[in-house]
């Protein structure tokens, strides 16, 4: 059985012995399968003949006529073209959600704050890595601290609310600070050195850098 | 972030070396103690041949801790190590020298003596 499926489905192959063999039953069987649908003229040719040229044009008839009994698709032409009257709608207002908007709005207000800073005094460009060394204003003291030397060990990206983190030794105590980058307190900035990191944050160095551990 | 059972250095030369933390002064049962807070500790380890032994039980004031430390004006500081100066009942620091760097807010909470000993003050 499997044997006709097999060479109804790819033209010019040979039909096995166990078709030969059971010829006179396929046809009955092939009936009950399949059903009258089916034009049987391709089995008899098979049937008979067993490995001959027929088979081939039985077979592609045999494809022809297997086709679905479905009915062939239905034509395009049943688009309802409106029946009812026009219905005139108001012009349409176009209504932006209020949260997109607002966000946009908060957008530009910080990319105006940002160059507002930006303008006033020189940022340089922060990575991880760069050691730097800030003058930072501190009101209690009432006196400009001494500069500040470290090396950058993160950064966080957020407009005005950028920060950076720096690491440096002081008085034999390691000492993280964050900073705000847009700081009115920091008073000058300047790169000394660029070193090269393979990492956005040098968390690792805490345990490198750290003259307290045991 | 200090509470009892915790270890902390000592940054001054009264003679301790570790202390472990027993209690946190204050009102309201506080849970954890930060940079400022007076504990009562006990001696774990000291210098031999100083004033101060061991299993002693003696006042500290906080001077370092790994938790960080935020300022109103949007700085952050964070030590490497948990450290803390032995004082006695006024407030006054029993060594004679600091070590490591105290943060300014200490001279706010009237540890004047201790911030003007200091090496560094950040």
């Amino acid at each position: 059985m499997q044997s006709i499926w097999r060479c109804l489905r790819g033209s010019g192959c040979h039909l096995s012995k166990s078709l030969i063999c059971s010829g006179g039953k396929a046809e009955s069987h092939l009936k009950h399968f399949l059903g009258n649908e089916f034009n049987l003229y391709g089995f008899k040719a098979l049937s008979s003949n067993g490995i001959s040229q027929s088979a081939n044009s039985g077979a592609n008839f045999l494809i022809r006529s297997m086709t679905t009994s479905i009915n062939p698709e239905t034509s395009d032409g049943q688009d309802t073209s409106p029946s009812t009257p026009e219905v005139v709608h108001p012009p349409w207002i176009k209504f932006k959600r209020l949260d997109k908007t607002a966000r946009h709005i908060m957008n530009i207000l910080d990319k105006e704050a940002v160059e507002q800073v930006r303008a006033e005094r020189e940022i340089p460009a922060i990575e991880p890595g760069y050691i730097i060394q800030l003058k930072v204003e501190v009101p209690e003291n009432k006196r400009r601290v001494s500069s500040l030397k470290g090396i950058v060990i993160a950064t966080r990206n957020a407009g005005l609310n950028s920060t950076f983190r720096l690491r440096r030794l002081v008085a034999g105590v390691g000492v993280e600070s964050v900073f705000p980058l847009y700081s009115p307190n920091i008073k000058e900035m300047k790169v000394l050195e660029k070193k090269k990191v393979r990492r956005a944050k040098l968390y690792y160095l805490r345990d490198r850098m750290n003259p307290l551990k045991k | 972030m200090i509470q009892p059972q915790t270890l902390l250095n000592v940054a001054d030369n009264s003679g301790a070396r570790e202390l472990m933390c027993i209690r946190i002064i204050g009102a309201g049962n506080p849970r954890y103690a930060h940079i400022g807070d007076v504990i009562v500790a006990v001696i774990k380890e000291a210098v031999p041949n100083m004033p101060l032994e061991r299993s002693e039980v003696i006042r500290a004031v906080i001077v370092r801790t790994c938790k960080e430390l935020k300022r109103d004006n949007g700085i952050i500081i964070r030590y490497d190590d948990n450290a803390a100066v032995v004082i006695d009942q006024e407030g006054n620091p029993k060594g004679t020298r600091v070590f490591g760097a105290i943060p300014l807010e200490l001279r706010q909470l009237n540890f004047t003596k201790i911030v003007s000993l200091a090496p560094e003050v950040l």
